[in-house]
């Protein structure tokens, strides 16, 4: 992980894109500084996992740029890796167990896994009897909260969250909150959700494409 | 390098070992007529059938290492390709290409343990049973050492040139049956020499059939049906199911 030399962690500059004659996002621009918690809200079809996609070059904008850490991620592909993203759909392996999974993405994505690190969380997310079971056999809810806990044993400078809180029951929700309060003291956070989320420092209302800053 | 380093020893961590005791015992079994036919000093035809159990057995090995394999690998593939997946390797920087090839390198890694495994039980067992000598069994696993590691490396070239995905599982397990079949044959024909003519119809005889006498032929066969319900039977991984 790069030590952080600016306060500007993530900056979307006049981002734009299509899909046919669909304008998705239209001239996108906001930042989002180092420690910062930042919750992207709208309804369904608004942009916000069209949004991410773009920050986390999964796809090219039409137009603009996105900068990490002051970085082009389009001319800097190694700025990247201080992204961890979790998508809406969850991207595990459903014949695998829970601790397999862990291991698995730990070493595709070469990041060691801390025992005290991952204990930690796994009690958080009161994971502790699904370790041995398959992703398969897991209730949405787990699944997603192995998901996220993927997302943060891969120790970012910013996380990029796409609808964390869905499927959750209240007490992972506000337990969830308040891990991610913390990830944000050291990190930063972007949260794309259809719900609030009250610890934000900022919201970023977005609608048909635009972006809003409402608070 | 490094980044395929990762992918290699991520994709071993999830591919399962289990799989290689049905094949000792599978083969240890089809042998058995073998010992017996050899305790009581049976006739010379029955002895040339009883010893092409043992390279039989070593084809079954390929073809049911492969469709054990394929239904664990074709899962794996599917929950790989899943548009999530791709997206959250492509955050990373991590190619599709990149895992694909990576899945095709480890996958043949694993078959090339399991064919090992399995190729020096049929040798030994074997030699133990009195089918070949010392010197036969000698050249049989130099003979598996080679032809499981030219298959291999032949393996891993072309996945760089066959499009990732499904179709390179296919076109390298197709590979791993006829590339294997063909090396074991060549050996078993060069150690009791009578290595056929390639390139006449010998050619596809040896490719099809291997051995042309009927009776071998239909003990293949048998071999074939009762040692996939044996497999099935107790590994419970005979499967065709999609992810």
């Amino acid at each position: 992980m790069v030590i952080l030399m600016t306060d500007k962690l993530l900056e979307v500059l006049d981002v734009s894109k299509s899909f046919g004659r669909k304008k998705v996002l239209s001239n996108v621009t906001f930042h989002l500084d180092k420690g910062e918690l930042v919750l992207l809200r709208g309804p369904n079809g608004s942009g916000k996992t069209t949004l991410l996609r773009v920050i986390t070059e999964v796809i090219e904008p039409d137009s603009g740029s996105v900068k990490v850490l002051g970085k082009d991620i389009h001319e800097y592909p190694e700025v990247r890796r201080e992204i961890s993203y979790c998508p809406e759909r969850l991207a595990l392996l459903p014949d695998y167990t829970v601790r397999k999974n862990l291991i698995f993405f730990s070493k595709i994505f070469n990041f060691p896994i801390n025992d005290i690190l991952l204990d930690r969380y796994i009690k958080i997310f009161r994971l502790e009897e699904y370790t041995d079971q398959k992703i398969s056999k897991l209730s949405m809810g787990t699944k997603k909260k192995v998901a996220l806990l993927r997302t943060l044993l891969m120790r970012a400078n910013l996380y990029v969250l796409d609808e964390p809180l869905a499927n959750l029951d209240e007490e992972s929700s506000s337990e969830l909150i308040g891990e991610i309060r913390s990830m944000a003291n050291e990190a930063g956070v972007l949260v794309a959700s259809h719900i609030d989320l009250p610890d934000a420092d900022r919201v970023l209302e977005m609608r048909g494409g635009r972006i809003e800053e409402i608070c | 390098m490094r980044r395929y380093a990762d992918i290699i020893s991520a994709l071993l961590s999830l591919q399962r070992i289990r799989g290689i005791w049905p094949f000792i015992v599978l083969t240890l079994l089809s042998l058995t007529p073998s010992f017996i036919a050899i305790y009581f000093g049976a006739l010379e035809s029955i002895m040339r059938i009883t010893a092409t159990f043992s390279g039989l057995m070593l084809f079954m090995q390929y073809l049911l290492i492969i469709i054990m394999a394929s239904g664990e690998l074709a899962r794996l593939g599917y929950s790989l390709k899943e548009p999530s997946m791709v997206e959250l390797f492509t955050s990373r920087g991590i190619s599709m290409n990149a895992i694909f090839t990576g899945l095709w390198i480890s996958s043949s890694l694993r078959f090339l343990l399991f064919i090992a495994i399995g190729g020096l039980t049929v040798d030994i067992a074997s030699y133990l049973a009195g089918v070949i000598n010392f010197g036969e069994a000698i050249l049989l696993i130099a003979g598996l050492a080679l032809s499981a590691s030219l298959t291999s490396i032949i393996a891993i070239v072309l996945s760089f040139f066959i499009p990732p995905g499904e179709a390179q599982y296919w076109i390298g397990m197709t590979l791993y049956i006829v590339l294997g079949w063909i090396y074991q044959k060549a050996i078993w024909e060069l150690i009791w020499g009578s290595l056929p003519e390639f390139g006449s119809s010998n050619f596809i005889r040896l490719l099809l059939f291997g051995f042309v006498d009927p009776t071998v032929l239909a003990g293949e066969a048998l071999s074939i049906f009762v040692g996939l319900v044996i497999l099935a039977a107790i590994s419970g991984e005979l499967t065709w199911e999609r992810g």
